[in-house]
């Protein structure tokens, strides 16, 4: 498809992405101050300070419990605009637009707006501001599940006599479970690793840890943010492979 | 008549040959251990039912894929490890390939500008043989999307002739055709290889269509080559009761149960097998068990015994009737049907 | 359409239209309220333009430009390097394509903050610095679009292309590069405004004069209080978002 100089560049381009994130992690590893990169001497002293300091760990709690809401309320929201028959390119665009607007517009939109409700730094702003940011993606995927042969299957479904209920619980739910489950798994991640949004839409109450993690940068870059980021990458790894495998084992044969 | 086998030395290099070519798709063997061999300018049709490593093949010969074991040569010389662009080989593929952005000219004029003719000559070039191909200047402004079906495929054809390759693979040509176009487009297609006297390989499923024309059919089934040769030899005298039976409706029966001369299994072609002969090889009484009308000619199915026999011919008696039947030419088959 | 099953967009395209439209309504009324006295972040119920004037002076003048060189920056970086790492992994399929695609999207989806901190230590404080931390952040979603466009293209296409006598290079520029502009249009637009919103790149690795409308937003509202001034800026934001959708329209994404 391209001359293989092109193909080098794009893997160059791959591994340049992932260097701040592996010299993150190394560096976590650092038994000083400092934070030398640990060649000789590594410790996991910043790792055990960081799982003994509320402040992160409860931050960490937060993200993750706000992160399975968000899923919790994106998807299904995603799972029916998906379904709905009508395919119209203005109710795509709408659907669409939190994703094309800058993370910071829709911050302080949305901040604004729980200011306006009441609802300024509470569990509900975190939740609904996440669920939004990740509705087009929970969309797109649940789009992708709805295939023609979804729409073939439903029919003969109805016509043998199932009602709408018994159509979406005995066919429709099981067939789209494996982009649901996709779908839960984006919407968790983006709003895990959400850094923008959060810091203008939380609370003291609802600090997640990438707003931890962002006040620490930008006051002393202390060793804790790196750890943070080994803490992250484990949970995200560990959902996205969770969610692999739930979506692996539901996809029908 | 050549035939697909293994060339005298001093005949003039085979346009393609392929030695033992061997390929894998997972634990499928697609392509296993096939040898054939295209002499220069000849029409060879390789037959066999969907699956059967066909469209795999052409592949390897354009060298899109490559082999996971024998030699593709082309004019005698090695070709397996060269690279697609290098060959000089047309192919027109299944679903066309047309380059949807392009214009039907600009989809024909690729070709020789990519070989580095300039953009005037490469257009002419392109007019001239779509022109060959019966496509006006108006259709060729248009792009393949604005074409019917049969228009795409005759550009298709232009693009693959036009950089006078030296052999030309057709991927099933005429399968996604209506049917009243099929014939034009065979007709186009060998009208142009009686013109250009390019070596042509084409692949299809439809025996009829396979047999119709062409020096030399090879039957393939399950990646390898069943039989070749020429295509009345293959019908009427087939080795293989694989081929007998794709070729065309077949009796295919053990020579002992149906008290036939011979022994093990043997052919009796419907139109070989007459009711109430004069003279046959062997004559046995039978029952008309089914009547299929098919404009030209009628199908019978009759019943003898346990076994089912197929005739054709212009009439039969009524279903139900007891017939004495009796086969003109019984052909003893010599290796077995599909595995 | 039958409107039987339509009533299911309902809940997603309120959720979205609120959000979006409404929060940039709220944006739009609180940038119109004067400053707050005292302690107050600003005067509930008022109306006044002084956030907007202050707008014309040289120091947003210098934001607003900073900004707008940021998005066309970010636009052009990251779609060029998403296009190369899309070249590598499209072709690629079964489990290569997803480890692929896994670290394409790794770095973004684990610890943005991160990758901030090591992109810190790595890149030089200033301008470039923060752009290229902000295409970091852009460039895999530039990359997951633009590899779906290109797999969306006929594989035998290629192959023609090759029989024909193209190499590698034509086949890309003559074959791949055209059916793939619809995906790089897109790419620009969307790197144009998430680069506009530029938040944490240049918070991050700019220096304090190279501040974005976003980084200004984010110390008009937490650092100095005064939410009027932060609304006025990201009613600016919004309207060059606007702008570079109006500019080019946008293809359909259904």
């Amino acid at each position: 498809m391209s001359p293989a100089w092109t193909r080098a560049l794009g893997w160059l381009l791959v591994s340049a992405l992932l260097v701040p994130v592996a010299h993150s992690v190394w560096v976590s590893f650092s038994p000083d101050m400092l934070l030398t990169p640990p060649v000789a001497a590594w410790s996991l002293r910043w790792h055990i300070e960081f799982m003994g300091d509320p402040q992160w760990t409860m931050a960490l709690g937060r993200s993750l419990l706000a992160a399975v809401l968000a899923a919790g309320v994106a998807v299904p929201l995603g799972a029916m605009a998906a379904l709905a028959p009508a395919r119209h390119g203005a109710a795509m665009a709408v659907l669409m637009a939190p994703a094309c607007v800058p993370a910071a517009a829709l911050g302080l939109g949305l901040l604004v707006a729980a200011h306006a409700a009441g609802l300024a730094g509470t569990w509900a702003a975190l939740v609904l501001a996440h669920a939004l940011m990740g509705l087009p993606v929970a969309v797109l995927l649940a789009r992708l599940g709805c295939a023609a042969e979804l729409e073939l299957l439903r029919s003969a479904a109805r016509g043998l006599g199932a009602g709408p209920w018994e159509t979406a619980r005995r066919v429709t739910l099981p067939l789209l479970a494996p982009w649901l489950w996709a779908a839960a798994g984006a919407v968790f991640l983006i709003s895990f690793n959400d850094a923008v949004v959060a810091v203008f839409v939380c609370g003291p109450d609802t600090e997640t840890l990438p707003v931890v993690a962002w006040r620490q940068l930008r006051h002393a870059a202390g060793p804790l943010v790196a750890v943070a980021g080994v803490a992250s990458l484990a949970c995200a790894g560990g959902v996205a492979g969770v969610v692999m495998m739930i979506g692996g084992r539901a996809t029908p044969e | 008549m050549p035939t697909a086998g293994n060339a005298p030395s001093c005949a003039p290099a085979e346009a393609i040959r392929l030695e033992g070519v061997s390929f894998r798709h997972g634990a499928v063997r697609a392509v296993d251990g096939v040898s054939l061999g295209v002499p220069p300018g000849a029409f060879v049709t390789i037959l066999g039912p969907s699956g059967c490593g066909k469209s795999t093949l052409l592949g390897i010969i354009a060298g899109h894929i490559a082999p996971a074991a024998g030699r593709v040569l082309l004019a005698g010389a090695d070709a397996t490890r060269l690279s697609p662009e290098a060959r000089g080989i047309g192919m027109v593929f299944q679903n066309l390939a047309l380059f949807p952005h392009l214009s039907a000219i600009d989809n024909v004029a690729f070709g020789p500008r990519a070989r580095g003719a300039a953009r005037v000559e490469a257009l002419s070039r392109a007019r001239a043989m779509l022109a060959r191909v019966g496509i006006g200047d108006d259709e060729a402004a248009r792009r393949p999307d604005g074409l019917s079906g049969g228009q795409r495929q005759r550009v298709a054809l232009a693009r693959a002739l036009v950089t006078r390759p030296a052999a030309l693979l057709l991927d099933e040509p005429l399968s996604s055709l209506d049917t009243h176009l099929r014939s034009q487009m065979l007709e186009l297609v060998l009208r142009l290889h009686g013109e250009t006297g390019i070596a042509t390989l084409m692949v299809t499923h439809d025996p009829a269509e396979a047999m119709a024309h062409g020096d030399i059919l090879v039957v393939m089934n399950r990646g390898k080559v069943v039989e070749s040769g020429p295509p009345r030899r293959l019908y009427d005298s087939p080795r293989s009761e694989f081929t007998a039976g794709f070729l065309g409706p077949a009796n295919i029966v053990d020579a002992a149960v149906a008290g036939l001369p011979g022994s093990g299994r043997v052919l009796v072609r419907p139109e070989h097998l007459e009711i109430n002969p004069s003279g046959a090889a062997f004559t046995r009484p039978m029952v008309v068990a089914r009547l299929e009308y098919h404009g030209h000619e009628m199908l019978a199915t009759l019943a003898d015994g346990p076994l089912r026999w197929v005739a054709r011919g212009r009439g039969f008696p009524p279903v139900g009737t007891a017939v004495v039947a009796g086969a003109s030419r019984v052909h003893p088959l010599e290796t077995g049907g599909p595995p | 359409m039958t409107g039987r099953g339509a009533w299911l967009l309902v809940p997603a395209l309120l959720a979205c239209a609120l959000g979006t439209a409404g929060g940039a309504a709220l944006t739009l009324r609180m940038s119109l309220h004067a400053p707050g006295t005292g302690a107050g972040l600003y005067e509930p119920g008022s109306w006044s333009l002084a956030s907007w004037a202050v707008l014309a002076d040289a120091h947003h003048g210098r934001i607003i430009a900073t900004t707008v060189v940021t998005g066309l920056a970010v636009a052009a970086l990251s779609t060029a390097a998403g296009y190369l790492m899309a070249l590598a992994a499209a072709p690629l399929s079964g489990w290569r394509f997803a480890l692929a695609m896994g670290l394409i999207l790794a770095p973004r989806l684990c610890g943005v903050l991160a990758a901030l901190f090591g992109l810190q230590r790595l890149l030089p404080r200033g301008w470039p610095g923060g752009v290229l931390a902000e295409t970091w952040l852009v460039a895999p979603y530039a990359a997951l679009v633009l590899v779906v466009a290109m797999r969306g293209i006929d594989p035998a296409l290629a192959a023609a292309a090759r029989g024909l006598g193209a190499g590698p290079w034509l086949v890309l520029a003559r074959v791949v590069w055209p059916l793939s502009l619809p995906a790089v249009a897109l790419c620009l637009q969307l790197g144009w405004v998430w680069g506009l919103g530029a938040f944490l790149g240049p918070l991050f690795l700019g220096g304090p004069d190279q501040a974005t409308l976003a980084v200004e937003m984010q110390r008009e509202l937490f650092d100095l209080g005064r939410w009027p001034r932060a609304a006025a800026d990201g009613v600016v934001l919004s309207l060059l978002c606007l702008m570079a959708f109006a500019a080019s329209p946008r293809g359909a994404r259904a």
